[in-house]
């Protein structure tokens, strides 16, 4: 009996083996939509980083949508078809419907780079910041499935840049979100550069483009917004800033920014109240690499890694360079964990772009998922164990802030020109899935399908006083032994735009113990008995402070 | 002085040479006047006279040595490279011309390459292979500008050649086993190392790059971290004043948190001739953990002109 089961036991176990734990589902959702990056002859910088993706409920029913940013053409590189953005309804039933026609936010004047979605006028629904080259736009959400371009009157055009990803945060929090704009470097299709690599034309080193400060704006609250980047500090900061992440690294109650930049040394801008920034960047040593290099930062996000309850960093940069883990360590400088996290290990031959941290099966800590695809078609001619089209990863884990690398499922083992990243739980299942952009090719949607048995317990923050979205909370939630410490950033990853609800993995039996949530605003509210296994809707107590 | 008693043979060898092609009387005139311009210090006419005596002499290699030989006293290089490679072309039984032409190029390449100037010294580089295809100091040359320019491959070939072209040269080996590197060539490169090791034993060079090399590994977990160490200080057993050597157990120690031993080292490193951006920014780092701020502040002083003088010394 032993003998005639085996066979259908191991039967069962390679199945089980095989089992994807991210699913690709595009073409399953109905997603059709194409990235088109005007690559031609000419090689402009710009082609080769666009590619935006946003996760955001523009219809507020509950069911993350999907945002696609296109780039556009260039002087030498036409479309046959209409180069359109596109913005798909979460259908709710596994399926994307294309609303982008409806919605008004088809094309832009711009050639598009990436998305950041918030409420920004608090009123309860969600708008839409689209960067690109020379200008941004502002869409604001009307409601009805319908956004208006409110650029001009915003005054947020970040007119002649070229803007690469962006976070709403509030920075002084007045209870309104701002906007950050890391613009990149000085850039005209009028004049076009031209390289070799390896001996083929090439895209030039990013170092003979100019680098440009990047652009806070202010929120006044009325619709309209002021450009505060010279009183702020921040606009004698150039260099050629890629990805941003808004956090209170330092827990003084103000959200602070990280920003990666390309070859120009990441800064650090620690909030020092009264609208001005300081960049602490050398004095943390998340400026350079331990060689005193500026590393090409592409994406960067932010999490509690280590379980210590302080927020972390992690930054995506060029092949042989690693993707790099800042530790915080509750005082300056961070101790760079790349090497001992096996991160270098893991990332060496990748040029990195979109980076999400995020606990992709539910068991209490936070894993690495990371898109990666090179910029020069003839690197392998170069260097042998680097490619042009390159794998995401999937890193898991231990705990403690050592990653491994995970087989996810037959999009790990191919191979993309992955840049724009985003999560979300589209599918409201509690496991949070991904969506990248690959340059001039389909999307990828994946279903996570790696939490099952594993419980969770999800949050939907409402503000009050604070701003709308909630951006800039701090969540501590108790469970069996254990503190899980989640922020809402703003920004995050590369040129993308996140489901702002916050999931706690509680592994196979935690139970849900007190939620702390320390809001932007500066008031605190602890709840208990929260059911696991599914989301809550939690409105910020209009009581200022709770001692 | 070394230059104007060779002008003076040169051109004085040629008054008396027995058969030679005619040429306008006027064009030795210009060459004995530039040889007293020169002479008398005035660099600048005397290379103008000899260019117009081998405008009216176009046949004449000797004109184009002594002008080579007095634009490479001016450091012109480039100018000088040219001159002498005329003189070849219209002499190429001279074995001293072309030694010196070699020579030329070759220090040429050396100063393309401490200015950075990769792209002119990949260029001048293949030009001088294409002359002295038997060198192996010219194949070392070409494989340093193709590393420079990420053409790994490329080197990997000419560093290989070199090797092959001059089997005792032991900095043939150590740049065949980083072109390997840099081509991610892996096992190449430590099969090299291996091989060096055992070719060149008391080569303290080869044991600091395969140092090098290994502390790379080991930061992806592809070789043993302590046999990097290992092989960094046998290393500087045989030569205490490998400063890149010092400088690595400098960063080793400083990812260890191990401040006194990182700033030793880094120390140690400067005292030997390190003068880079890297160093002032470890030795800031290492500087700061020992809480000597002002101290620290100096290096990262350092540091910051140290980066843009390397950054402006990079080629548009």
């Amino acid at each position: 009996m032993k003998l005639v089961l085996l066979p259908c036991l191991l039967g069962l176990l390679a199945l089980v083996a095989e089992a994807p734990l991210f699913r690709e589902v595009t073409t399953e959702a109905g997603i059709t939509w194409r990235h088109f990056n005007g690559q031609s002859a000419d090689r402009f910088l710009v082609e080769s980083t666009t590619g935006g993706v946003a996760f955001l409920d523009y219809d507020s029913d509950g069911l993350p949508d999907l945002l696609f940013v296109n780039g556009g053409e260039t002087p030498g590189g036409r479309s046959q078809q209409p180069v359109r953005h596109a913005l798909y309804r979460n259908l709710g039933n596994g399926r994307f419907a294309d609303a982008t026609a409806k919605a008004g936010i088809e094309r832009g004047n711009s050639y598009g780079m990436g998305a950041a979605a918030a409420d920004y006028d608090n009123d309860g629904h969600t708008d839409i910041y689209i960067t690109g080259y020379p200008a941004g736009i502002l869409y604001r959400n009307n409601g009805n499935g319908t956004f208006t371009d409110v650029t001009a009157r915003a005054g947020v055009s970040n007119q002649g840049e070229w803007g690469a990803s962006a976070a709403w945060f509030d920075y002084d929090n007045d209870g309104r979100l701002d906007l950050f704009i890391a613009n990149y470097a000085e850039f005209s299709f009028a004049d076009p550069r031209h390289c070799e690599f390896a001996g083929s034309p090439a895209y030039c080193a990013q170092t003979a483009y100019r680098g440009r400060p990047s652009r806070l704006y202010h929120n006044n609250g009325d619709g309209t917004f002021q450009d505060v980047s010279a009183a702020s500090g921040i606009a004698a900061m150039a260099g050629r800033a890629m990805g941003v992440a808004a956090i209170d690294y330092d827990g003084d109650g103000r959200q602070d920014l990280f920003v990666a930049r390309d070859a120009s040394p990441n800064l650090l801008l620690h909030n020092r109240g009264g609208g001005a920034f300081e960049n602490l960047a050398l004095e943390a040593e998340v400026a350079y690499n331990p060689d005193g290099v500026a590393r090409a930062g592409m994406g960067v996000d932010a999490g509690d890694v280590d379980g210590d309850g302080k927020p972390d960093f992690v930054v995506t940069n060029f092949d042989s360079e690693y993707h790099a883990l800042y530790l915080n360590r509750g005082r300056l400088p961070f101790r760079e964990a790349t090497v001992t996290s096996h991160l270098a290990r893991h990332t060496r031959p990748y040029v990195g772009w979109g980076v999400r941290l995020l606990d992709f099966d539910n068991d209490g800590d936070l894993d690495l998922f990371l898109v990666n695809g090179h910029l020069h078609e003839m690197i392998s001619q170069s260097n042998r164990a680097v490619a042009y089209r390159e794998p995401p990863l999937l890193l898991a884990n231990d705990g403690e802030g050592h990653f491994s690398r995970v087989d996810a499922g037959p999009v790990f083992q191919k191979s993309y020109l992955g840049r724009g990243l985003a999560a979300g739980d589209f599918d409201n299942d509690g496991a949070v899935d991904m969506a990248f952009v690959s340059l001039n090719e389909a999307p990828v949607l994946l279903r996570n399908e790696a939490a099952a048995g594993r419980r969770w317990l999800g949050v939907r923050l409402r503000g009050t006083v604070s701003n709308r979205d909630a951006i800039g909370a701090r969540l501590v939630l108790k469970t069996s032994g254990r503190t899980l410490t989640r922020w809402i950033t703003g920004g995050g990853s590369f040129l993308a735009s996140h489901d702002h609800r916050v999931v706690f993995g509680l592994g196979r039996d935690g139970v849900p113990g007190e939620l702390e949530i320390h809001w932007p605003a500066g008031g605190v509210q602890r709840i208990s008995g929260l059911a696991p296994g599914r989301y809550h809707d939690i409105i910020e107590s209009t009581q200022r402070k709770t001692p | 002085m070394k230059l104007f008693a060779a002008l003076l043979s040169a051109v004085l060898a040629w008054s008396q040479a027995p058969a030679r092609a005619p040429e306008p009387p006027e064009a030795m005139t210009l060459a004995r006047r530039a040889y007293e311009l020169a002479r008398a210090g005035h660099a600048e006419e005397a290379a103008a006279s000899l260019r117009e005596a081998a405008r009216l002499a176009p046949g004449n290699a000797l004109y184009r040595s002594a002008l080579g030989g007095i634009y490479e006293r001016q450091g012109k290089l480039e100018e000088a490279v040219a001159a002498f490679f005329e003189a070849v072309r219209l002499d190429g039984a001279n074995a001293r011309l072309r030694e010196h032409l070699e020579s030329v190029s070759l220090d040429y390449g050396a100063a393309l390459a401490r200015e950075r100037r990769y792209r002119a010294g990949l260029a001048l580089a293949r030009q001088t292979v294409a002359r002295f295809s038997q060198s192996s100091s010219v194949y070392l040359m070409l494989g340093l500008f193709e590393t420079r320019n990420q053409e790994n491959l490329a080197a990997v070939s000419a560093y290989r050649r070199a090797l092959e072209l001059n089997p005792e040269s032991a900095e043939a080996s150590v740049g065949l086993g980083m072109a390997q590197s840099s081509a991610g060539l892996i096992k190449d490169a430590e099969a090299t190392f291996q091989g060096g090791l055992k070719r060149f034993p008391q080569d303290a060079m080869h044991r600091q790059a395969y140092g090098v090399l290994l502390v790379k590994l080991a930061e992806t977990g592809a070789a043993n971290r302590s046999r990097a160490v290992e092989m960094l200080e046998s290393a500087l057993k045989m030569d205490p004043s490998l400063a890149e050597a010092h400088y690595q157990l400098g960063s080793l120690a400083l990812a260890d948190d191990d401040a006194a031993t990182a700033a030793r080292e880094f120390a140690l490193a400067a005292a030997n001739g390190l003068d880079d951006s890297r160093l002032h920014y470890g030795f800031a780092r290492a500087l700061r953990r020992l809480g000597k701020a002002q101290e620290a502040e100096r290096r990262l002083e350092l540091f910051r002109e140290r980066k843009k003088a390397e950054a402006g010394s990079l080629e548009p």
